[in-house]
């Protein structure tokens, strides 16, 4: 077996810890890890209050990365993402000040608050990785995460993001209210966001950028399993609920996140159950329902699709 | 990637290939000569290379050259000579075909052709090949069909070797539910009690084998053909007791054994004491009309043979076609035989050998009463005489040449010297020709004898019968004693069984043995099968009656196993897992992943044996690590764990 680049016990170890501060988030929290390490963008739908921000800043932590936070508001400009260049007296010439996306981990609050500009100037840098001020072209630093949390409810003065904005998040999730036991620990201790931020970390960048090209490179997909991938798209592209399919970046997306899972399970191939763990998150929000189906049966759909798919074996 | 143009070409070249192989033995030589000069001819201009004729054949000239070979080939028919042209100049057409630029439609006509070609070769002889030839032919044509049919719509077309290796496997699966359907039409379909097409079918005469008059130095020529004389359905017998009798040759002329003219009408004799043993002997046309049985034959059932006198059994014509027989014979040397004519068994031809006359004289001396014929038996026992093939005695008087001159010679010199040295002791003798051994095939529970099996022996007249002397001393070269040591005679065997099975069950498959079967099926169903069975089932006949329909049944589990073998081993092991899996009661769902599927098991330990199994699979399965002996062998343990 290729050794690992990070012995699998360290992600444990990060997974064990941090849920010691977010008490009863620990599938969203794997779910984030995977997507982290699948070099994907993660969307959170979920009410305000139930713990993404804290999420966020955990992850940014335990990997030992630099977090940044940006609230969207309707009045916010591009600007105040990616930074901006001002006269500097002393030097004569303009100087770049980097904004809150030269960070590591970018967590972005309400991201359907902000206009369709300053969305599509942070979607941009997202799927390239680079941002262009002023002519001139800054990388963005590597590994580059972005968590974005949206309101699921419809409320006045936000512009939803379009099918094809949604596509460059590799994930879609949602945390969900705790469970009782892990709500009764929370009002016993209550919030314990500021001890997270002293969280020593347990993984280093260079390992984070390892991890993410083990998942690129060292995990297997058979050509059964290529078949099986093959299929599933396929019916989700023939499938009658379902007005478009996913699309090839869905697809690349799937697969990119079905081996973040096998390796977070300590394999180095992919099986059908991987495929099925994150298909849930990777896909609906990526294909189209026929309205009368769309709400929350959409789920369902995918199970269904899922239920009937066969395996190779 | 190959072009369908050249797949094509390759199938109907090896289509025309297997019918010229069909009907080669069947064509003049200068027939088969000249198909295979114009099919490599056909095959050059076909290559891509630079043609070997300055011109392409033009068609009009191609169509009259097939006009004039059937003008030819036709003018040649006669009505024994009926069969053989037409396929010299089927073949030929078929040559001329190959020659044309060719169209869909004349390759259509090269395939119906070659099919002609098989048809006809089968009205001239139907051996256990034949089936060859034709599943391969058929295979062929169906993938040469296959071809066509695309071929057709684009002839520029290219398949991927992929696609070519999935027509073939059609072209199989086709051709390998044909067969069985045929077997079952050959088996169903009405019969006539007489072969109606037999008058089409050339005879069947070999050149060697006995005949009425056997010259000195005549038998080595039969021992040197290897070729099957007949083969005898019988339980084992012990090796001395192998003579397979059939020709008695009463009078000597110094040169040659033959058989008096004047035939008399066997009586009843009294049979010799032992134990009767039964054969069912199948016999190759050897251009004779004797039935060869071991000796002494007490009874033989053919249609019109009849019983002479010294007990040999002859047809009214001689042997043409392979024919079918039951004997009964008593193993004994001796055959009781109150009746005979002792003068008739005392000829010599007029002023034969003084010196041999003299030898003989001496001997009777020296010994009293009959025991003299011991000391002679001796003499050529004893180590003076040697057994050969070669430079056999041949002059004026061979006889004497052989005793007292080369002291070499084959069984016949040896059987002559006896039979004439007792007939000038003053004791009636006859040299008797046969076969002596032969190889047991276990599995088919059958003696088969080769021409180069023939021998000659010498039965003396004793006490009111004939006694069997052998004088060949026993252990020479050349004549297999028998036994069927040595791999190669393994393989014969093993090989003849197959005819053996053909001859059985396909060539003397006839109206009787239809209704017979009918008979048996309505009896069977009327009663229970178990009591019908019983009586009759015994070890050997169901190997004999289940011998073909099995290898017919083998051959197609094979073809089935070799197209759906494409499983990898891992897909058998899967299947087997979940069946296993089935019968503790989890049934696994098709979309189901074999982890998910595991971890619903409710028992503990027989979870986690699953678990073990599913890890160590997927890992091969899915992580694409190779499927070495090593770790199929332990998934099998594994499996073997619950």
């Amino acid at each position: 077996m290729k050794k690992l680049p990070v012995e699998s016990g360290k992600i444990d170890e990060a997974i064990k810890l941090l849920s010691n501060y977010i008490h009863g988030k620990e599938a969203a929290l794997r779910l984030a890890l995977m997507c982290v390490f699948a070099r994907g963008h993660l969307l959170i739908e979920d009410m305000p209050g139930l713990g993404k921000t804290t999420l966020a800043i955990a992850i940014a932590k335990i990997l030992g990365l630099s977090f940044g936070r940006i609230q969207f508001t309707s009045d916010l400009l591009p600007s105040d993402i990616t930074g901006l260049s001002i006269f500097d007296n002393n030097s004569g010439a303009f100087e770049f000040h980097p904004g809150p996306i030269f960070n590591h981990i970018v967590l972005v609050d309400e991201i359907n608050r902000a206009t369709p500009k300053t969305q599509s100037a942070l979607l941009e840098a997202m799927g390239e990785k680079q941002v262009t001020i002023e002519g001139r072209t800054y990388d963005l630093p590597r590994p580059f995460f972005v968590i974005a949390t949206q309101n699921p409810g419809e409320q006045f003065g936000t512009f939803p993001l379009p099918e094809s904005q949604l596509d460059r998040f590799m994930m879609k999730i949602s945390i969900g209210y705790p469970p009782r036991a892990a709500e009764r620990e929370i009002l016993k201790g209550g919030s314990r966001r500021k001890e997270i931020y002293s969280i020593e970390p347990i993984l280093e960048e260079a390992e984070v950028l390892a991890i993410q090209e083990h998942i690129r490179n060292g995990i297997r997909v058979s050509d059964e399993m290529l078949d099986y991938f093959l299929d599933l798209i396929g019916a989700t592209r023939s499938n009658p609920f379902i007005q478009a399919g996913l699309s090839t970046r869905g697809a690349l997306a799937l697969t990119q996140t079905a081996k973040a899972n096998a390796y977070l399970q300590g394999k180095d191939f992919v099986v059908p159950e991987n495929v099925k763990a994150v298909a849930p998150y990777v896909i609906p929000h990526r294909v189209l329902f026929r309205e009368e189906y769309d709400g929350e049966s959409k789920k369902e759909i995918l199970l269904s699709i899922l239920r009937d798919l066969p395996v190779p074996v | 990637m190959v072009k369908i143009k050249d797949t094509l070409k390759i199938s109907t070249y090896a289509c025309a290939l297997t019918g010229y192989a069909s009907v080669i033995q069947h064509v003049e030589k200068a027939t088969a000569l000249l198909f295979a000069g114009l099919l490599i001819l056909a095959a050059g201009l076909d290559s891509r290379r630079p043609s070997p004729l300055p011109f392409k054949p033009p068609r009009w000239l191609l169509n009259a050259c097939s006009v004039g070979i059937l003008g030819f080939f036709f003018s040649r028919i006669s009505a024994t000579y009926l069969i053989e042209p037409i396929l010299n100049a089927l073949l030929l057409l078929v040559a001329v075909k190959l020659l044309e630029e060719k169209r869909p439609r004349d390759y259509m006509q090269v395939y119906l052709l070659c099919m002609f070609l098989l048809v006809g070769s089968s009205l001239l002889s139907l051996s256990a090949v034949f089936l060859v030839y034709f599943f391969l032919l058929v295979t062929l044509a169906t993938f040469s069909l296959l071809l066509l049919a695309y071929f057709s719509q684009s002839e520029d077309l290219i398949l991927t070797w992929d696609n070519v290796l999935k027509l073939a496997r059609h072209a199989l699966l086709i051709s390998g539910i044909a067969l069985p359907l045929t077997a079952v039409f050959f088996i169903i379909l009405p019969r006539t009690s007489y072969p109606l097409l037999n008058f089409l079918q050339k005879r069947e005469v070999s050149r060697t084998g006995f005949t009425d008059t056997v010259t000195l130095g005549q038998v080595s020529e039969i021992q040197e053909n290897n070729q099957v004389v007949l083969r005898a359905e019988m339980p084992r017998v012990e090796e001395r007791d192998l003579y397979w009798r059939g020709i008695v040759m009463d009078t000597f002329d110094g040169s040659a054994w033959s058989v008096g003219k004047t035939f008399k009408w066997g009586t009843a004799l009294n049979p010799p004491a032992g134990d009767p043993v039964h054969q069912t002997v199948y016999l190759e046309p050897y251009g004779n009309r004797y039935l060869f049985a071991l000796d002494k034959p007490v009874h033989i059932v053919a249609g019109g043979a009849r019983r002479s006198q010294d007990a040999t059994y002859t047809l009214r014509a001689p042997l043409e076609r392979r024919i079918k027989y039951t004997a009964v014979s008593v193993l004994s040397p001796f055959l009781p035989d109150p009746s005979t004519e002792a003068s008739h068994y005392l000829q010599l031809p007029p002023g034969f050998s003084p010196r041999v006359e003299k030898l003989v004289g001496a001997l009777k001396k020296a010994a009293p009463g009959d025991q003299w014929v011991g000391a002679l038996q001796r003499i050529f026992t004893g180590g003076d005489y040697q057994y050969s093939l070669q430079s056999l005695p041949v002059s004026e008087n061979p006889l004497e040449d052989f005793l007292f001159v080369q002291k070499r010679g084959n069984c016949e010199y040896f059987a002559s010297a006896l039979a004439a040295m007792l007939r000038a002791g003053g004791i009636p003798s006859r040299v008797v020709g046969g076969y002596k051994g032969g190889f047991y095939n276990r599995a088919g529970g059958y003696y088969l004898v080769l021409q180069s099996n023939a021998h000659v022996w010498v039965e003396a007249y004793l006490k009111d019968g004939w006694l069997r002397l052998d004088p060949t001393p026993p252990l020479h070269e050349g004549l297999p004693a028998g036994g069927a040591r040595d791999s190669s005679m393994q393989l014969k065997l093993a090989m003849d069984t197959v005819n053996y099975y053909w001859n059985r069950l396909v060539i003397t498959y006839d109206l009787s043995r239809q209704m017979a079967l009918l008979e048996w099926l309505r009896s069977s169903l009327e009663k229970p099968a178990i009591t019908s069975w019983k009586p009759t089932l015994n070890k050997r006949s169901l190997l004999h009656y289940a011998g073909f329909p099995l290898l017919c049944l083998l051959a197609c589990f094979c073809l089935y196993r070799f197209l759906t073998e494409r499983k990898k081993p891992l897909d058998r092991i899967a299947a087997r897992f979940t069946r296993k899996m089935a019968a503790h009661g989890y049934q696994k769902g098709k979309a189901e992943g074999l982890e998910e599927f595991v971890a619903r098991i409710e028992e503990e330990p027989l979870r986690e044996k699953a678990q073990r199994f599913v890890e160590d699979f997927e890992a091969i399965y899915y992580g694409d690590r190779e499927a070495t002996r090593h770790s199929l062998s332990r998934l099998r343990n594994r499996m073997r764990e619950f």
